[in-house]
């Protein structure tokens, strides 16, 4: 009795390791524990994980190429995406759920990474200072009518990279480079996260700030009475410049087949709810539901013209040129 | 004979531990030796365009770092050292405490403060001073007054380990001979005091070097920002070792200029307890104390009552959060962390005894400083790659074992240099009278070099404890799944801008680092009284 007992255990033991898949991600353990959880709940598969900093998880997973304790890489901004697959981190998948449920300016060319969650890189304006209507655009507040007008977070965010690399993309370096120079010559201050630049759109400090919108979605939430409202940028013409949280599945990986279920799942219905909600961001499938506060935002146009491969290949001129018209 | 062989083979120890500290570096400058033909880019325009910036930022902010810390850190210690200062033991924990907080909470915190539209600038321009109230506090000025006031005790402890060992006789003597207090003070304290002094403007130069959570808040470009911009935006590893090793040069210029300056060490050493020097009447009495009202209030308390008011508003939401699995993991890390640095440093300490005329020694003690000079992720880089060729894997396997290992080495010089300067006064006849009384060795060490060396053996266990519960880049880096502390936890909640939510980590941290300095202070003051 007592040897069929330690049997069992052992058995299943053996059966819990096998179903189980280690995820790092630089998205914060508060953003993705419960999601991990409902998926534990739902298939007996065990979701371990390790937090960090996108830079040291790709060294991490590097070093273990030849033997990866890891399965998933999931990351905030198409740039470090782009990056962990141009190292050859990231394996191809093949999956018809996964290529029609993620469009294809939100993933890799070679599917070796899926975006999972839309963030918008929106302007956010002090409506006493700003009058409802105005016309708005990233090219827009590079004029000098906007001079003490604009506040902006840290070049080194690389949702600023993005951001830039997109102009890039879009106009070409010396175009893209006057606009930024515009930017700078109208900003106020500069900050360290979005959260503050917000503050200081509120404050009345400056009249425009540039931000992603779940921080929006966050403050608002916090302090409903703040005299923000989100002006979508870019209406008239190419839309939004848009971003992904996402994740692929890594080379080698001893679990590709329960990898690539578990990339299935998150980009289902069900689970994309829940991973928009819990960040008030996108789903990035159009048939899940959006929360009650992002609803509010309105309608608007994101730019599906850019595919964010781009901006990890361009984020080095970016930052480039950001250096050089002194955006600190 | 056996004299000479147990000579040699603390050579041969002294040499081993040293070139062993220098792995890592030397993993990760092989990693990063050759730049691949795509990152030259990078690195022409970090060279060309970045690094001249850099330079100015990094030294404008070391030296009004240093200053800042020194117009503190000086008259504190003259006061609490000197006079019959009223509360002395209240005011011996108040001025130890600051080093509980990590800088990038100081440095949030008072870019709260003094933002546009931060409480005391909104109070400025709604009193009608327009010019206050538009002041620009994201500066090298604004950097250099967060890290003066959270590095000051850095540079007033030391001060104060030699001031309490000056002769009340020379005291007496100067009297005697007819000079004023003014004249004792600058003939013979202030030049004593260069020494710690120096020391402890070392560890500041270094901590700001090494900073990055601090000056990320002010958007303040140094090396340390500049090397994670290469790393994780350039995505150009060699870019960034490059950019370390130019770091690392400059830590090491100062450790040299130090320690050439501390060769100079008089020892005026008495075990006596002694009485205040100078009694303070009412005005100087009133100046001192509010001087050191002044301090508390900026270093401590007002960074406090901000902690508290955010945990209070964020405390429903956070407490489902596993803190107390974050403590004990932080609690077991310092303390594993604090115990393998305090045995290391007292067997390379005991090794280096009597070698103080040697010339490889600053050469070769200044390999146990590479850790510490470094930014944490660079040093994290370096260890991971060092075990990774050793094991032939990944070194994550090792589990715990690979981030006390890396935190060892990283804070290694942390407790070196705290037991390192006592132990040279120690006078080598001691032990020669101890060894011709045909007492054995470790009669010798148990006896006499340990109990003389305690009360900073307890100070370098308390420094390392509490910068390994602060530590975060390497931290989260190397430390394996599953096992968060507080500061990952912070860092967490910190990158997403959500500081109130961080707040309630950042207090668990800081009392914790708060209940530690405050045992160890008492321990200290025990260990004194029993003399």
């Amino acid at each position: 009795m007592k040897y069929l007992s330690i049997a069992s255990i052992l058995l299943f033991t053996a059966y819990a390791q096998a179903k189980s898949l280690t995820v790092y991600t630089s998205r914060k353990e508060h953003l993705v524990k419960d999601i991990f959880k409902t998926y534990e709940k739902e298939t007996g598969v065990k979701i371990n994980y390790k937090t960090g900093k996108a830079g040291a998880l790709i060294q991490n997973i590097k070093a273990e190429l030849k033997d990866p304790k890891v399965d998933i890489f999931m990351t905030v901004d198409a740039g470090n995406l782009w990056y962990a697959s141009s190292e050859g981190l990231l394996e191809s998948t093949k999956s018809d759920v996964l290529t029609s449920h993620v469009p294809a300016h939100l993933r890799d060319r070679d599917n070796r990474w899926f975006g999972l969650s839309v963030r918008a890189r929106t302007t956010v304006v002090n409506t006493n200072l700003v009058k409802k209507g105005t016309n708005i655009s990233y090219e827009e507040l590079a004029k000098p009518e906007w001079k003490g007008k604009l506040c902006l977070r840290t070049s080194k965010k690389v949702y600023n990279q993005s951001l830039v690399a997109m102009l890039i993309g879009t106009h070409g370096y010396d175009k893209a480079k006057s606009i930024v120079k515009g930017w700078v010559a109208n900003k106020v201050d500069i900050f360290s996260n979005d959260t503050n630049v917000l503050k200081a759109v509120a404050a009345g400090q400056c009249a425009v700030g540039i931000v992603n919108t779940y921080y929006f979605g966050r403050l608002i939430k916090k302090q409903p009475k703040l005299p923000l409202a989100i002006m979508w940028p870019n209406q008239k013409s190419y839309g939004v410049h848009i971003n992904v949280s996402g994740a692929g599945i890594v080379k080698n990986s001893k679990h590709q087949e329960d990898a690539r279920k578990f990339l299935e799942w998150l980009a289902s219905d069900e689970a994309q709810k829940q991973f928009a909600q819990v960040n008030m961001e996108y789903p990035i499938l159009k048939t899940a539901p959006q929360t009650d506060i992002v609803k509010s935002w309105g309608e608007f146009k994101p730019n599906t013209a850019f595919n964010l491969t781009d901006a990890g290949k361009l984020q080095k001129k970016a930052i480039k040129l950001m250096h050089e018209v002194g955006y600190k | 004979m056996k004299l000479v062989t147990n000579k040699k083979v603390g050579d041969y120890s002294y040499l081993f531990f040293s070139i062993i500290a220098l792995l890592p570096i030397i993993f990760l400058f092989i990693e990063g030796k050759d730049i691949p033909q795509k990152d030259i880019e990078s690195w022409t325009f970090v060279l060309n365009d970045v690094v001249p910036g850099l330079l100015k930022n990094s030294f404008q902010l070391v030296i009004l770092s240093i200053i800042g810390s020194s117009l503190i850190a000086l008259p504190l210690a003259f006061i609490l050292e000197l006079t019959d200062i009223p509360a002395r033991k209240v005011w011996n924990v108040t001025t130890v405490l600051p080093l509980a907080f990590p800088l990038y909470v100081l440095a949030f915190i008072y870019v709260g403060f003094f933002e546009w539209a931060g409480p005391v600038l909104t109070f400025f321009r709604e009193a009608g001073f327009d010019t206050l109230g538009n002041m620009k506090f994201k500066n090298a000025f604004g950097v250099a007054f967060v890290f003066s006031l959270g590095l000051f005790p850095y540079i007033l402890l030391p001060i104060r380990l030699v001031l309490k060992k000056v002769d009340f006789k020379l005291y007496q003597a100067s009297r005697s001979l007819g000079k004023s207090d003014g004249h004792f003070l600058k003939k013979v304290l202030l030049p004593l005091c260069m020494v710690p002094m120096f020391a402890g403007c070392t560890i500041v130069g270094m901590e700001v070097m090494a900073d990055f959570g601090a000056v990320s808040v002010f958007n303040f470009d140094t090396f340390t920002t500049s090397i994670y911009m290469a790393w994780s935006s350039l995505f150009s590893l060699g870019s960034a070792t490059r950019l370390s090793l130019m770091l690392l040069t400059f830590s090491l210029l100062l450790f040299f200029l130090e320690s050439h300056i501390s060769k100079r060490q008089v020892p005026l050493i008495s075990n006596e307890s002694q009485e205040a020097f100078f009694k303070l009447k009412l005005l100087p009495k009133m100046a001192a104390l509010s001087f050191l009202g002044i301090v508390t209030f900026f270093s401590l308390i007002l960074p406090i009552i901000q902690l508290v008011l955010w945990s209070y508003h964020a405390w429903k939401n956070e407490l489902s959060a596993n803190y107390f699995s974050l403590i004990k993991n932080t609690l077991m890390l310092a303390f594993s962390v604090g115990g393998s640095i305090l045995i290391i440093s007292l067997i390379l300490v005991y090794a280096e005894r009597n070698k103080h005329h040697k010339r490889w020694l600053p050469l070769f003690r200044s390999f146990f400083l590479v850790g510490y000079a470094l930014p944490g992720n660079i040093v994290a880089v370096g260890v991971f790659l060092l075990f990774m060729n050793i094991l032939g894997t990944s070194p994550m396997e090792m589990g715990l074992a690979l981030v006390i290992i890396g935190l060892t080495y990283r804070f290694l010089s942390v407790g070196h240099r705290t037991i390192s300067p006592t132990a040279r006064l120690i006078n080598p006849n001691f032990e020669k009278a101890s060894k011709s009384l045909g007492k054995k060795r470790w009669t010798f060490i148990f006896k006499v070099w340990l109990p003389f060396l305690r009360g900073n053996a307890i100070y370098a266990f308390l420094f390392v404890f509490v910068e390994v519960a602060k530590e975060m880049p390497l931290t989260l880096m190397l430390r394996p799944i599953g096992h968060d502390t507080l500061s990952t936890k912070i860092y967490e909640l910190t990158s997403e801008g959500e500081w109130e939510r961080a707040a309630l980590g950042a207090l668990f941290l800081v009392i914790l680092g708060m209940s530690t300095v405050l045992l160890m202070s008492l321990k200290g003051e025990n260990h004194a009284e029993g003399h």
